[in-house]
């Protein structure tokens, strides 16, 4: 419909809308402190905005992670270290017991010593954190080893697959450590199942010590004596895995660190509203609004009826 | 030779003519606010005059002549047809907007954003039944935003059809009146501005509402068309357009879709390409283009069902594969309930998680045999792009399809902004051809003032004359 007495009113309307817009706008901006709240508020940049969130999402969720992983790892070291030093004593007790002046009876209360150490590195095999055993691999529920009856032997419950990783922010996976089979009971090849232990074996040198003094066999404590030796390096080169993982985790935290500042502040630059630009904007609309006002309300409209 | 009778007579036509003109400026006074009012002019003709053969001349009133420009009308139904467009358009996608939601923890990337995350917590502890369960349920609330946006979407699509309804209504109204107005100017009408202005507010009205063609016939009366030549008014008949759901293509893929909206011209062909202005333009685009872009139609999926089904697949694929514990066979099972390929478009409004898995059931073992594989696996989709999305991840795929509602809502606010005042300007140009210029018919009133003032003093000389020739006569008593 159109007026007809004033053509330029529609005009003025419209204006005033564009205005009232302009106002709306910077009002909602400083409001929420978001430049973008909606995607028609700036629709090249909602892909980017909605991907930014991901990632930082992400990235805190893999901060826990490593965290987590960290105290995890920090476990494993722990143990390992704890079974080196328990070696150490079933070492210390096999030299002693390998003297020429060592006795059956002695020997026998050696064993029953390095029985307790077994079961000590059983035991060390079967730490857990928060109710997840850490050296199970892909069986975290269970341990993979446990004391056999007699307390002379181990006993594998299963063969562990590998263990878990995590990824760091790039997705770049990191192994968390080993498995119980991979530290303690270390077979030749490498592989797990093959039934033949390495030279190296944990378990198999010191459950050697502990027949070897059983049966008062000197020779057979020499020759525990070299693989418990074994053993123990095989220990520390497996404590290098965790401590490189230790590494890669403390890496992997910096720099989900570094990336979420840095995301953290892409996101701002690309969806939060520059609070002075909007101030100026609202105080600038409220400005244009109330002059438009006035002149409008000063516009009396005036028709050469009104001198007759 | 003249008479001073003949001068009287003259002088008495004289009057009548300013009389009729001062009642055409106090018309067009009258209606200066009166929509579509053509301003009216009447031209004095001066009567023949050789008093040799008794022609005592004078004047008189001459045809009353409206102003009514054609080119600035038919340039307001353009601009009309452009606003209602534009206005239209931004009022259905406001709805469309946000019903697929961007903020912050709003929506679908909200829900994305915590299933991967807690999916992540997951892998850095496979064997936790808590971290287990909370997948099941961000899988589950995942599945329902899927679900609610589906919902929001086609109630959206809901409204826009029966504003679509409600403005064809609009229409045929418009159109029953036009043809109700020709009757009138049949009837008796022509060259009456009340019909005229009534005819041509309708017909603005019906600009703003679809792209039309007007052909003015010669008493004064309309005939209307839709660009296709579709008939709307011919004479005093009106032709009703009919919207309805479009009938699904016989090589549709997906006869359950969600149809699309057609409009019918009285003859039954559909014109939905024939309506390129007007309100009705602006809500077909957005009820048959923006909407199934999202939720599908006949001829495409939508990208919300695009999505659905491809993160379902990816997940179940990934989750169907894993094991539980070593040496246990997969089960088969997904985490979802896997996408009807007979059905596309329902793949976001039906997406769920498979009612036969539990927390207990969730494998994590992959097939390497690594411990916390399949949610190492599901997570990585976060970040990896899928060939059936044209190579983007979800978020990214959302973000797109959010990003050409947005873009599209404001380029419709753009417009509106722009064609308002277009409009405006159309409206101001016509006032300026055809409106009522009250310091004009000031000037008339003062001109028809003045010689209605002169014409009167001559009737009075005249009168005086007369009586003084009849005071010449000898009293006869």
């Amino acid at each position: 419909m159109t007026p007809s007495i004033n053509p330029q009113s529609e005009i003025f309307l419209s204006n005033l809308q564009q205005i009232e817009n302009r106002m709306s706008t910077a009002e909602q901006q400083l409001s929420s402190g978001l430049r973008v709240s909606v995607a028609s508020d700036d629709p090249d940049e909602i892909s980017s905005i909605l991907q930014l969130r991901a990632q930082i999402a992400g990235v805190q969720q893999t901060q826990q992670n490593v965290s987590d992983a960290t105290s995890q790892v920090n476990s494993g070291e722990n143990a390992i270290q704890q079974a080196i030093q328990t070696l150490d004593t079933a070492t210390s007790l096999a030299t002693e017991a390998a003297g020429s002046t060592s006795t059956a009876s002695q020997r026998l209360d050696a064993a029953t010593q390095v029985q307790g150490i077994l079961q000590q590195l059983v035991s060390l095999s079967q730490t857990s954190m928060n109710g997840q055993y850490i050296f199970s691999g892909n069986q975290a529920g269970q341990p993979q080893y446990t004391l056999a009856a007699g307390g002379n032997s181990v006993q594998q419950m299963f063969q562990a697959g590998p263990p878990a990783q995590i990824a760091d922010s790039n997705g770049v996976m990191i192994t968390l450590g080993l498995t119980a089979q991979q530290i303690f009971d270390d077979q030749v090849g490498g592989g797990p199942g093959t039934g033949n232990p390495a030279p190296d074996n944990v378990f198999a040198a010191v459950t050697g010590l502990l027949i070897a003094l059983q049966n008062n066999d000197s020779s057979g404590i020499q020759t525990a004596l070299t693989n418990l030796q074994t053993a123990s390096t095989h220990l520390n080169d497996e404590s290098s895995v965790y401590g490189a993982a230790q590494n890669n985790l403390t890496a992997a935290g910096n720099n989900a660190s570094q990336s979420l500042i840095q995301l953290q502040q892409q996101l701002s630059n690309e969806q939060d509203a520059d609070a002075a630009e909007a101030s100026l904007n609202l105080t600038q609309a409220t400005t244009d609004e109330q002059a438009a006002m006035s002149a409008q309300a000063m516009l009396k409209p005036q028709s050469l009826f009104t001198y007759l | 030779m003249t008479s001073l009778s003949s001068t009287l007579l003259g002088a008495s036509s004289a009057l009548q003519a300013f009389q009729y003109a001062l009642n055409v400026t106090q018309n067009n006074i009258d209606n200066a606010s009166t929509p579509d009012y053509a301003n009216q002019t009447v031209a004095l003709q001066a009567a023949p005059f050789d008093p040799a053969v008794g022609l005592g001349g004078g004047v008189s009133d001459g045809t009353l002549v409206d102003s009514r420009d054609l080119l600035a009308e038919s340039d307001v139904w353009q601009q009309a047809g452009a606003q209602g467009d534009s206005s239209a358009q931004a009022s259905a996608l406001t709805d469309v907007q946000n019903a697929v939601p961007v903020g912050t923890g709003a929506g679908i990337p909200a829900a994305l954003n915590t299933f991967f995350s807690d999916v992540s917590a997951w892998s850095a502890a496979p064997a936790s039944a808590g971290a287990e369960q909370q997948v099941m349920v961000d899988a589950g609330s995942l599945a329902q935003s899927f679900q609610t946006t589906a919902a929001a979407v086609a109630s959206a699509s809901t409204n826009i059809s029966q504003d679509i309804g409600n403005t064809v209504g609009q229409i045929n109204q418009a159109t029953s009146q036009i043809a109700a107005l020709n009757a009138e100017i049949q009837s008796g009408g022509q060259g009456d501005e009340g019909i005229q202005a009534q005819l041509y507010s309708s017909l603005q009205t019906l600009s703003g509402l679809v792209n039309i063609s007007v052909l003015q016939q010669p008493d004064g009366g309309v005939d209307v068309t839709l660009s296709s030549g579709a008939a709307l008014v011919m004479g005093t008949q009106s032709y009703a357009l009919t919207a309805g759901n479009a009938p699904p293509p016989a090589d549709s893929t997906d006869p359950l879709a969600p149809p699309d909206t057609d409009i019918q011209a009285a003859d039954g062909s559909v014109v939905n390409t024939h309506i390129t202005s007007g309100t009705l333009a602006g809500l077909l685009q957005v009820r048959n283009v923006t909407i199934p872009g999202l939720i599908g139609d006949a001829s495409q999926p939508g990208a919300l069902n695009q999505l659905a089904a491809q993160i379902a697949d990816d997940v179940n694929g990934i989750v169907s594969q894993g094991s539980v514990s070593p040496g246990v066979a997969p089960t088969g099972m997904g985490l979802f309930n896997w996408p009807d390929p007979a059905n596309p478009t329902a793949a976001a409004s039906t997406m769920a998680v498979n009612p036969n898995m539990t927390a207990s059931q969730l494998p994590t073992i992959d097939q390497k045999g690594v411990a916390n594989g399949v949610p190492l696996a599901i997570g990585a989709l976060a970040n990896s792009a899928a060939a059936g999305l044209g190579s983007v991840g979800y978020t990214a795929f959302y973000g797109n399809a959010a990003a050409l509602v947005g873009s599209q809502l404001n380029q419709a606010q753009g417009n509106q902004t722009v064609t308002a005042q277009t409009l405006a300007q159309a409206q101001s140009m016509r006032q300026t051809e055809s409106g009522v210029s009250l310091d004009a018919e000031a000037i008339n009133v003062l001109q028809f003032q003045a010689g209605y003032q002169a014409i009167a003093k001559m009737v009075s000389t005249l009168q005086t004359l007369t009586q003084s020739l009849i005071d010449m006569i000898p009293n006869a008593s």
